[in-house]
């Protein structure tokens, strides 16, 4: 369960976020919003990356007062992801690995299902952007996180690894596990099954569309 | 409409200045700060005179201009493979030719550097009679720029093949499944991979200056304040290593942030990463320990490298510097440390740096959680 204690967030003196009290049941939640009114912000301060005034707490933990177990619990995949040229796949993949303390064997499927197995040994530098996407939605489902936030997830991903992403979703579903995502593309609700819709507007989130 | 010219000095050339203006100070310091102004002339002269007249020192001269050459081609490569700058990849419509003669002009360019001061030595060589010296120095010079232009024109002209072939190269070399992969390691490897030439430099001129200077070192004649200044030298030059490296975390890897490592943990990524950046230093000033130099300055003087590296990283967590800035707080830091060699509290205030750079990465991190 996700939840919201007076969440505030301003760039600046321009105040972008206000939440107030909130909670969100286990799900999968597709986050929308135009451009520009914050569906990044949001996410990344879910995901402990950006400052804000408030707490947010997963399954009780607080990202304040307890960040590590906090963090654990979510895991992160960025719209646009970038990574050092002179690093390899398996570097980061192993690295993922050793923090969330699971068994390199378990990445195999993901590997896998995104038909990475050929280039993961090489060089990021060498990879297109669908490559490197890939291994952002690989690294986001390493270890058992129960929230995993997907910022545009189908954003240069092509058709085959648009339906193993839908599929890694309703397994993680099955298992507990909940999703946050945005997308200005068009979710196939036969392939995915949405619970909750988000909104932001007027910089504040809500909750009442159900799907 | 402006010629090609133009447009690649703008986005080759003087970008390629502005990014290293950092390092450029490092090296004016090194090459112009040393000595009062009366002596530049014969201080520039004597130096010259020993590259012509010892070959190792020719050899070592030569080195650091290959890799400061290693260091211009690798932006230029670098340039003519990222997104942003695909339109470089028309030039070939030039013809053969004239794109070879303005990759030369950009290398020429990027030299320039190298190139002035080879003129200096030049023209001490044919006065001097020094003539197998300067056929070395001018066939380096030509082989540098001509082979460094051929290689950008090759690159443009067969988009793909020298990265492909590198790209094959290191996929060859790793069949070995690593089981951990620290974070202090990628950030390692992004000083080893990203700034070689400046990090090459910087240990050398590091490791050489505290050779030279604390070899000179007797019971008899003993004063630690010049070599610890010219230690501090090579000391503000990691600076830039450092500046450059909290950029390309912000940019590349932010993710760490997200995942759960205590403080602790993160603070130790950054003690093992400076122990390991400062190691050959340490190597050097045990080797002379306590023949050249008493262990209690030994000890100040790996302490207070120790401690600004870790001081200048935890600073770059409380606020994102503009490069003046950043070169102003160093400056005022060395200037700090330098007053605690004078005044014989040079463990005192490293120990300060230490506490500080311990709670400016606290603070810096804390900030994050919200």
């Amino acid at each position: 369960m996700l939840e919201f204690h007076q969440v505030q967030k301003s760039y600046g003196l321009r105040p972008i976020l206000s939440i107030p009290d909130g909670r969100l049941s286990p799900g999968t939640w597709w986050l929308q919003g135009p451009n520009g009114s914050g569906k990044t912000t949001l996410l990344r301060m879910i995901a402990g990356l950006l400052p804000f005034k408030g707490d947010i707490r997963l399954d009780g933990h607080s990202l304040r007062r307890d960040p590590i177990s906090y963090r654990r619990s979510v895991s992160w995949a960025d719209a646009e992801p970038l990574y050092p040229a002179f690093l390899t796949g398996e570097d980061l993949v192993s690295f993922y690995c050793s923090v969330r303390k699971t068994l390199t064997s378990q990445v195999q499927p993901l590997l896998s299902a995104f038909s990475m197995q050929s280039y993961v040994a090489t060089r990021i530098g060498s990879w297109s952007d669908g490559m490197i996407k890939k291994l952002s939605l690989v690294l986001a489902f390493i270890g058992r996180p129960s929230l995993i936030i997907l910022d545009e997830p189908l954003v240069t991903l092509d058709l085959t690894s648009v339906l193993q992403l839908y599929h890694l979703i309703c397994d993680g579903r099955a298992q507990g596990c909940s999703f946050l995502v945005t997308s200005h593309q068009e979710i196939h609700l036969d392939h995915l099954p949405v619970d909750l819709r988000l909104l932001i507007r007027d910089q504040t989130l809500e909750t009442s569309i159900t799907v | 409409m402006r010629h090609p010219r133009h447009l690649l000095w703008k986005t080759l050339v003087r970008q390629y200045y502005r990014q290293n203006a950092g390092f450029f100070l490092f090296f004016f310091l090194i090459f112009f700060g040393v000595v009062g102004p009366s002596q530049q002339l014969a201080y520039h002269y004597a130096l010259i005179r020993g590259i012509l007249e010892a070959p190792s020192l020719l050899a070592l001269v030569l080195f650091l201009w290959l890799l400061y050459a290693a260091k211009c081609s690798r932006w230029v490569m670098g340039l003519l493979h990222s997104t942003d700058h695909g339109f470089l990849h028309t030039l070939p419509l030039l013809g053969r030719t004239k794109t070879f003669r303005l990759m030369l002009m950009i290398q020429a360019a990027l030299y320039l550097p190298i190139i002035l001061y080879a003129t200096a030595v030049l023209i001490i060589a044919f006065s001097s009679s020094a003539w197998t010296p300067a056929i070395i120095l001018v066939t380096f010079i030509t082989a540098i720029c001509l082979g460094s232009s051929a290689l950008y024109q090759y690159d443009l002209f067969h988009p793909g093949i020298l990265t492909e072939f590198v790209f094959i190269r290191l996929a060859g070399k790793r069949s070995v499944r690593k089981k951990y992969t620290p974070y202090w390691s990628f950030l390692l490897r992004g000083f080893l991979a990203e700034h070689t030439a400046l990090l090459a430099g910087i240990k050398i001129f590091g490791c050489g200056i505290l050779y030279l200077m604390l070899s000179m070192q007797t019971p008899d004649d003993y004063d630690i304040r010049m070599p610890f200044l010219f230690f501090s030298m090579a000391l503000f030059g990691h600076g830039a290593l450092i500046y450059q490296l909290r950029r390309m975390e912000v940019d590349q890897l932010i993710f760490y942030r997200s995942l759960p490592v205590s403080m602790i943990g993160r603070i130790m990524q950054y003690a093992i990463l400076y122990l390991l950046v400062l190691l050959p230093e340490m190597i050097i000033l045990g080797w002379l320990t306590p023949d050249h130099i008493r262990f209690r300055d030994a000890a100040g003087f790996v302490l207070a490298g120790y401690s600004i590296l870790l001081l200048l990283n935890g600073c770059l967590f409380i606020a994102a510097l503009e490069r003046s800035e950043w070169l102003k707080l160093t400056g005022i830091l060395f200037g700090i440390l330098y007053f605690g060699v004078l005044s014989d509290h040079l463990i005192f205030i490293s120990g300060v740096f230490l506490v500080a750079a311990g709670s400016l990465f606290y603070r810096g991190y804390s900030q994050r959680e919200g």
